[in-house]
């Protein structure tokens, strides 16, 4: 995707480009844009009313992981993984269209921002990973900026940075293969407790009929179970069932982006349905 | 159900159904795949629900991108 990009232009009216280095860091202090902790006090506001719940614990740290549990089985930091996974997945802000193009708006930006810091903890499950490759992505596109002259193509050119020094940061990470503890092991225990040694269904894991399945989908209860079900996949299954069902991505894209080979892939989305429709079965998909 | 020698075992019916939904399966995998599916119930149900579950996983997403948290986003 990168080979694509465009020069760049030295002559643009860019306000950041004389900012001392850490340039990135300033772009999120200027006047208008809303200030770091109160978006994240947004979305956090975001993720108590779609759950309904009264959790005053919504900070991502690992060791509360267990204190507090909501109706559904979900940790809030779960609960706030999966709903920034959601909220980037469809993303449907509307664009300013009044500027040729958004980075001279603020509003924009921070728009454009949040958008990245969403698929960055989604990519990189960390916080502070996360806040400093959005803000050097947004840095290097502030450069090319004058190129676009629609806020879409803007933004995937952006987004296109971003996946790009994420991807860098993943291929480091996963010189000590991520995946392989996943992937390598052929007596993976899903298959095992759904199939036989011939590989035929268990009995007690044989798909039943779901009758109406079209008027659950709806049902809030049973989205809550879907989010449990995600949140019991090892985080790269979800997140690459996501990436393909809901995100639509080509399966040679993921990866691409995740660096595994067409037949790991195929290997992790059928262990990721065969287990999410075991569990949505066992949590009620049966009426 | 009885496994025949040339047929597919319910593992790997699956696993093409699931392929399926991503890429193009050669005539042969859709053949064989079809044929399993034919005979084994279980699969024949597991076929349909990879449609459901890719539907849930869009309007598990959707969900929460409802008009409440739309407000709460822009207040």
């Amino acid at each position: 995707m990168l080979s694509a990009a465009p020069a760049r232009t030295p002559n643009l009216p860019i306000i950041h480009q004389h900012l001392p280095a850490p340039a990135g860091r300033l772009i999120s202090n200027l006047p208008g844009l809303v200030p770091r902790n109160q978006s994240t006090k947004i979305q956090r506001t975001i993720m108590y009313r779609s759950l309904g719940t009264a959790w005053t614990n919504g900070e991502g740290n690992a060791g509360q992981e267990h204190e507090a549990r909501g109706p559904n089985g979900c940790t809030p930091r779960a609960a706030n993984y999966a709903n920034q996974r959601a909220h980037f997945l469809v993303s449907k802000r509307p664009t300013s269209g009044a500027m040729a193009n958004g980075l001279g708006d603020p509003d924009y930006i921070e728009a454009v921002r949040i958008d990245m810091m969403r698929f960055a903890r989604l990519q990189l499950g960390n916080d502070s990973e996360s806040e400093d490759v959005v803000q050097e992505a947004l840095t290097a596109a502030v450069r090319d900026a004058g190129k676009f002259r629609s806020d879409s193509a803007l933004k995937t050119w952006i987004i296109a940075i971003l996946k790009h020094k994420i991807a860098d940061i993943l291929r480091q990470r996963q010189r000590r293969p991520i995946l392989a503890s996943e992937m390598a092991d052929r007596t993976d225990s899903t298959t095992n407790a759904l199939f036989d040694r011939r590989g035929m269904w268990r009995d007690a894991a044989r798909p039943a009929t779901w009758e109406n399945p079209e008027a659950l989908i709806n049902n809030d209860q049973i989205l809550a179970v879907f989010d449990a079900c995600l949140d019991k996949l090892p985080p790269q299954h979800g997140r690459v069932f996501l990436m393909r069902e809901v995100v639509g991505l080509e399966t040679e894209e993921i990866c691409r982006e995740l660096e595994v080979s067409p037949g790991n892939l195929r290997v992790i989305l059928h262990r990721a349905r065969l287990a999410l429709r075991a569990c949505l079965e066992q949590n009620g998909m049966q009426p | 159900m009885m496994k025949l020698p040339f047929m597919l075992s319910c593992h790997d019916a699956t696993a093409l159904m699931s392929k399926g939904r991503d890429e193009q399966l050669t005539l042969s995998e859709r053949a064989r795949m079809r044929m399993h599916a034919s005979m084994c119930s279980a699969c024949g149900n597991f076929e349909h629900q990879l449609i459901v579950l890719g539907d849930t996983a869009k309007a598990y997403a959707d969900g929460h991108e409802g008009p409440e948290t739309e407000s709460a986003e822009e207040a």
